[in-house]
């Protein structure tokens, strides 16, 4: 049968969980395994054995015996092993301890008095109604913990003789040793009407069910042989495993069978015990670890399911793909904001189904007959599903064939929609729709303004693309996670998209007070962002051409980064009736994190009209720049030689200070050490803002215009590189009592305690150059540790709220239950709201 | 929606009180949250990602009066573990106005609340054997300085039951059930941790000067409980930053507020800009169920209704076992059970349901008809 995957016919409703019982697992199980010998000598499955046909196939070319299908279709089916004696299931010991002992040994019921026991069924009734599964689970835990510690039973009075549990599986009752029998036999013994108050289920959950009298056997799916290249087999860890339970099994039988002395028999038992439990968990305290030959640990079932590669973590929740494709990025600024540049050889590798239709027939059958080259199509889907490679020898069959129903797997091609992502995916940003654009490399191309949300730069990295599959898929990826309606995050409700460095600077010298370009190179630049206007002047101000891409109805006030700083009144920006009036566009007002420009578009006129201002804007600045151009020279670093001999001034005295601070050294000392550090720093930042040069400076021009860069990246290069802090106090580790052999004992100073008088211009001594690598050293360690640390957490948070979700009424809800009554107080969403707020 | 008052304050304000609502209300509409929207992902992711950028280590501020406190991601985890013992408790103590204004009363307050044990004004204690009891010499300089006198730790000593004797500097304690080594030594450690004077748990208090001239005192160790007791304390606007704490003693919407206000000055402490909702959200979710639930395995994610999205989050076996025990039944109305059964989650566009009667006609018809 073939699922045709655009119905859903058929979903799951729930899944109920229980104990199997023995008579359950005979019933399931489709062959009693009896032999350890998995193979006669013509290498044909032993019947009974643990590669038996009845319990699936893993060889191709054969048919399993039960339901008849190849290795294809066959699911498995389970078989199962009589125990010659009852052995513990290690993962339920504990329970069976709280049971045996909250219940009594002679009548079965649970120790507690009959009168007050329907008062509590009412309560575990309602507790699980109204509290919930866990309230009420921690409510039997609490009534199993009292009728552990009653000593006469209220119902036969009979006393009771404490249980104790030696771990790992070992009963013992007034040092004798409780055997699984007779274990078994106190469980069997417990009534029906006293499963509810231990938390069981007389249909689902009996008690003795947690002894194992039969073991089902995995089917050979879940545990397949591999043949080697020299042709030998190798079994699967839990087969061997399994090897073993069938050998001590049928030894224990054995000797049973023909009376052997108890002894042997309970060493035995205890091997097969040992067997069962390291099939279920190889890794128990206290239970010796079994090992393969190759001196590796056994894979076993709990193995397979815990942990990051286990079962629920490795396979289920999360998957490997195919069609995707992986590739170094490089930036592009040629291509739109929400664009991407996909490798020829990836765009002919991977395909999209495309339905064939009546409209698009024609079309297909081009693609199709050019299979070779791009653009084509690779496979051909038919209406009964089967799918046909594309070859020399096919091609004219089925591009004749070619009808609507059929499916064509064509290349994919400019303006497919795809998702596109960076690894660690660590917010929803992290993976978003672009546009194809097939291009001549073999690297992904992205537009640079698009890097701050995956956290991408271009020395190296690599992103991944992914096909969508299905239209539905393509529409959400085009309508939800586009990149064009992702630009204000939904973090903080500011764009991560805009402008940073070199689109900062050209917007700048574009719009700034005295920027006048004459006819043709204003011709050029709105050529460049597709508007063809009959220029009636010979000069257009910057302003007026950064105008004519705004939306014509936008009014907009913000101060600048560049009004900020200088407070000067041309800087402030006024936008009315789309007409820049004033101010430098900088930052402030297109910059990544900060463009409130940005965002008062995305929320009042959309993503669109957003993403089409920024390309354009962008273009803009590029074409600026690359005609104007900036750079930066050693003048930028200039000071004067008075601020020179201010700086080491405020030195001089701050090793005088400090040496005076140092005379009655103590903590306190230290501390008004360390403070008074930043002091001296924040007074050298005082002269260099002083003294360093404003006019024609790019340096200051960047800062200003928050470009690049900042006065911290000033103070270190010309003025000096400041207190270097180790663990948060002075650099004081070393040798005995003092930090290098350069210092003598007892010198608390400044220079002996990591103060680097240089500047990077003026170079590091060698001692500062040691304190300066240990102190970034630590920074570096830090951030090393912090990323697990920090990717736990989030995966707690995740995990703590992924089903919360938004109600129609605006309520937040995990299913049933309220956690919110109105989201966020007042319903906004923050990315569609001015940061959260409504500005009006 | 009706739209929130502060929102219509804010118009009326604005346009004046007879504007009219229709154009605030088309404002208000394009911003507001979408149905189905995977709110609480999103305010993990948001939190999440912004915690990459914090520092580890805790700065401590420079200075010598202020009180060290956890910040950066260590707090952060603090928090919404609910931790019931935090790194560095610490409150701060408004007192009523007639207390705040003189610097003197409110020092000898801020004194007064220090937790002084017996082993803080002892300098020497010697456990005598041959006498069977333990000796205790009082450092003198010290209690002097803390204004205490013997007689104080005396009538500690009777309130434990002990015997003791007073010969100078040196109090000597004698017990009748404590003969053996061992059991004097612990009866001199319980000694020792007796709190003399003060509020237990305070262990250093700092006097602060607010703008406008008052004083308010803050304490690294906190005893919420014990203070808001005290007749000098302004008990609306006294704090401590235990949440588990404050839950105890002011109760739960309390406690909420302290995570979302705690949260949210450790993120902006670091320069980080995370919108309140989503802390809101952490906060409502952690106290939703009438006490505080920590994120990890033993608060929020180990308590869904759903088997698989616990089994998946961590302890897979502990979850699976239990479950069987309990005959538990996954309804498949979360996200995590859904992923692992191949189903549409039931978020974002998966809420909507929309079914298709596909009748028993022919199939090819369907292929491209089915779209109205």
């Amino acid at each position: 049968m073939r699922l045709d995957s655009n119905f859903v016919s058929n979903k799951i409703n729930g899944i109920e969980f229980g104990l199997l019982s023995p008579k359950t697992i005979q019933k399931m199980s489709a062959v009693a395994i009896t032999s350890s010998e998995l193979y006669d000598i013509d290498g044909f499955p032993v019947d009974g054995g643990l590669a038996d046909l009845r319990m699936g196939v893993t060889d191709p070319g054969l048919a399993c015996r039960t339901c008849g299908n190849t290795i294809k279709d066959c699911p498995g089916h389970f078989g199962h092993i009589e125990m010659a004696r009852p052995v513990f299931n290690i993962k339920m010991v504990q329970h069976v301890y709280n049971i045996l002992n909250a219940t009594c040994e002679s009548c079965g019921m649970i120790l507690i008095l009959e009168a007050t026991l329907k008062k509590l069924s009412e309560n575990i009734t309602n507790i699980e109604a109204h509290e919930g599964r866990q309230r009420k689970n921690k409510f039997i835990r609490g009534m199993i913990k009292h009728a552990k510690s009653v000593t006469i039973c209220p119902a036969c009075k009979t006393k009771q003789h404490k249980i104790k549990l030696e771990k790992p599986y070992t009963f013992n009752v007034d040092g004798q040793k409780l055997s699984p029998i007779n274990v078994l036999e106190r469980l069997e013994k417990i009534k029906d009407s006293s499963l509810q108050f231990l938390g069981l289920d007389p249909d689902h959950s009996r008690p003795e069910w947690m002894i194992l009298t039969y073991l089902p056997v995995p089917p050979v799916t879940i545990r397949p042989s591999i043949t080697l290249e020299n042709g030998q087999r190798s079994e699967d860890d839990l087969t061997h495993k399994l090897t073993d339970i069938i050998r001590t099994n049928q030894r224990l039988a054995e000797n049973i069978k023909s009376g052997a002395p108890e002894i042997i028999i309970d060493e035995l038992h205890d091997l097969l015990q040992y067997h069962v439990t390291t099939f279920i968990s190889n890794g128990t305290a206290q239970v010796p670890i079994a090992w393969q030959k190759s001196g590796k640990k056994l894979r076993t079932i709990e193995d397979r399911i815990k942990g990051k590669e286990g079962r629920f973590r490795g396979s289920v929740l999360g998957k490997r793909v195919n069609y995707s494709a992986r590739s170094v990025i490089a930036p592009d600024s040629f291509l739109r904001l929400d664009e991407v540049g996909v490798p020829v050889r990836i765009a002919k590798e991977i395909t999209y189904p495309e339905s064939v239709t009546e409209f698009n027939i024609e079309r297909l059958k081009k693609l199709v007959k050019n299979f070779k080259d791009y653009p084509g199509a690779n496979y051909v889907v038919t209406p009964d599903g089967i799918k046909r490679k594309i070859t020399e020898s096919t091609v004219e069959n089925i591009a004749e064939e070619l009808a609507p129903g059929y499916i064509v797997e064509r290349h994919i091609m400019n303006d497919d929609i795809i998702l596109f992502n960076r690894q660690p995916s660590l917010h929803r940003l992290s993976i978003m729709g672009h546009r194809v654009r097939v291009l001549p490399y073999n690297t992904l191309g992205i537009n640079p303004p698009c890097t701050l949300p995956y956290g991408a730069d271009f020395d190296g990295d690599e992103m991944n693309i992914h096909i969508l599959q299905n239209e539905e898929a393509v529409s959400e990826a085009d309508m939800l996670i586009n990149i064009k309606e992702n630009i204000v995050s939904p973090r903080h409700g500011q764009p991560l998209i805009g402008a940073a460095q070199d689109f900062i600077s050209g917007c700048v010298i574009l719009t700034s007070k005295n920027s006048v370009f004459d006819k043709g190179f204003t011709e050029f630049l709105l050529t460049s962002v597709g508007i063809e206007k009959d220029l009636d002047k010979e000069k257009y101000a910057g302003r007026e051409i950064f105008s004519m891409i705004l939306p014509s109805d936008l009014n907009f006030d913000s101060p600048s980064s560049t009004y900020n700083y200088t407070k000067d009144d041309d800087a402030y920006i006024r936008i009315k009736n789309g007409k820049l009036e004033s101010g430098v566009i900088d930052s402030a007002s297109i910059g990544r994190e900060n463009g409130s420009m940005l965002q008062f578009l995305f929320v009042r006129y959309g993503a669109d009209t957003t993403a089409k201002f920024i390309d354009k804007a962008f273009r803009l600045s590029l074409m600026v720049l690359l005609h104007f151009g900036i750079s930066i020279n050693l003048r930028d670093f200039y000071m004067p030689s008075i601020a020179y001999n201010k700086i080491d001034e405020v030195i001089n005295e701050g090793e005088a200070e400090v040496n005076r601070l140092t005379k009655n050294y103590d903590e306190a000392a230290e501390a008004r050490i360390l403070s008074y550090t930043n002091r001296i720093r924040g007074r050298i930042r005082n002269i260099i803002d002083t003294y360093m040069q404003k006019e024609n400076n790019t340096v200051q021009s960047m800062i200003i215009t928050g470009a690049r860069g900042s006065m911290t990246n000033v103070i270190p290069t010309v003025g000096a590189v400041g207190q270097q802090l180790l663990r948060d106090v002075r650099i004081n580790n070393g040798y005995d009592g003092r930090l290098t052999s350069h210092f003598k004992k007892g010198d608390f100073g400044l220079k002996a305690r990591g103060f680097i008088i240089s500047s990077y211009s003026s170079g590091l001594n060698p001692v500062e150059v040691f304190v300066h690598s240990a102190s970034s050293r630590e920074g570096m360690m830090d951030t090393q540790i912090r990323t697990p640390i920090s990717g736990y957490m989030q995966r707690r948070l995740s995990s703590a709220l992924q089903d919360l979700k938004v109600a129609e009424d605006r309520s937040v809800r995990v299913g049933t239950r309220i956690v919110q009554f109105l989201y966020g107080e007042d319903g906004l969403d923050v990315s569609l709201s001015d940061r959260g707020d409504l500005k009006l | 929606m009706e739209i929130p008052k502060k929102y219509v304050e804010k118009f009326n304000k604005i346009y004046g009180e007879k504007a009219n609502l229709n154009e605030l209300d088309k404002i208000y509409s394009r911003s507001l949250i979408t149905p189905g929207e995977a709110v609480g992902v999103v305010a993990a992711q948001s939190i999440g990602e912004a915690s990459t950028q914090m520092t580890l280590r805790t700065k401590h501020a420079a200075g010598l009066t202020s009180i060290h406190i956890t910040s950066g991601l260590p707090r952060l985890i603090e928090i919404f573990d609910a931790k019931k013992e935090i790194s560095t408790p610490v409150m701060s103590i408004k007192l009523k106005p007639e207390t705040a204004k003189s610097k003197q009363k409110v020092l000898d307050f801020a004194n007064a609340i220090i937790e002084i044990k017996v082993e803080d004004i002892v300098t020497v204690y010697n456990i005598n054997m041959k006498r069977k009891a333990i000796e205790f010499t009082l450092d003198r300089d010290t209690m002097h300085d803390y204004g205490l006198t013997a007689r104080d730790v005396g009538s500690k000593l009777k309130e434990m039951n002990v015997e003791f004797s007073l010969e100078g500097d040196t109090i000597n304690v004698k017990s009748k059930t404590s003969d053996t080594l061992k059991k004097l030594m612990k009866l001199r450690n319980k000694i020792s941790a007796t709190t003399i004077s003060g509020v237990p748990g305070i262990k250093r208090s700092v006097l602060n000067t607010s703008p406008d001239g008052t004083f308010w005192i803050s304490t690294a160790g906190s005893n919420l409980d014990i203070i808001l007791k005290k007749e000098e304390v302004d008990v609306k606007e006294t704090t401590c930053n235990d949440i588990m704490e404050t839950a105890k003693v002011l109760g739960i919407e309390a406690a909420r507020n302290l995570i979302i206000e705690e949260s949210n000055n450790t993120l902006q402490s670091v320069g980080l800009t995370v919108d309140l909702r989503h802390i809101f959200l952490i906060a409502d979710a952690m106290c939703s169920e009438g006490e505080v639930r920590g994120i990890g395995r033993y608060g929020i994610s180990g308590e869904t209704e759903s088997v698989f999205a616990r089994a998946a989050f961590e302890t897979p076996f502990k979850h699976l076992v239990d479950a069987s025990l309990n005959h538990e039944t996954d309804s498949f109305n979360f996200v995590a059970d859904n992923i692992i059964s191949n189903q549409v989650v039931p978020v974002g566009t998966g809420t909507v349901k929309l079914v298709y009667r596909h009748g028993r006609e022919n199939k090819e018809e369907t292929g491209g008809e089915n779209k109205e």
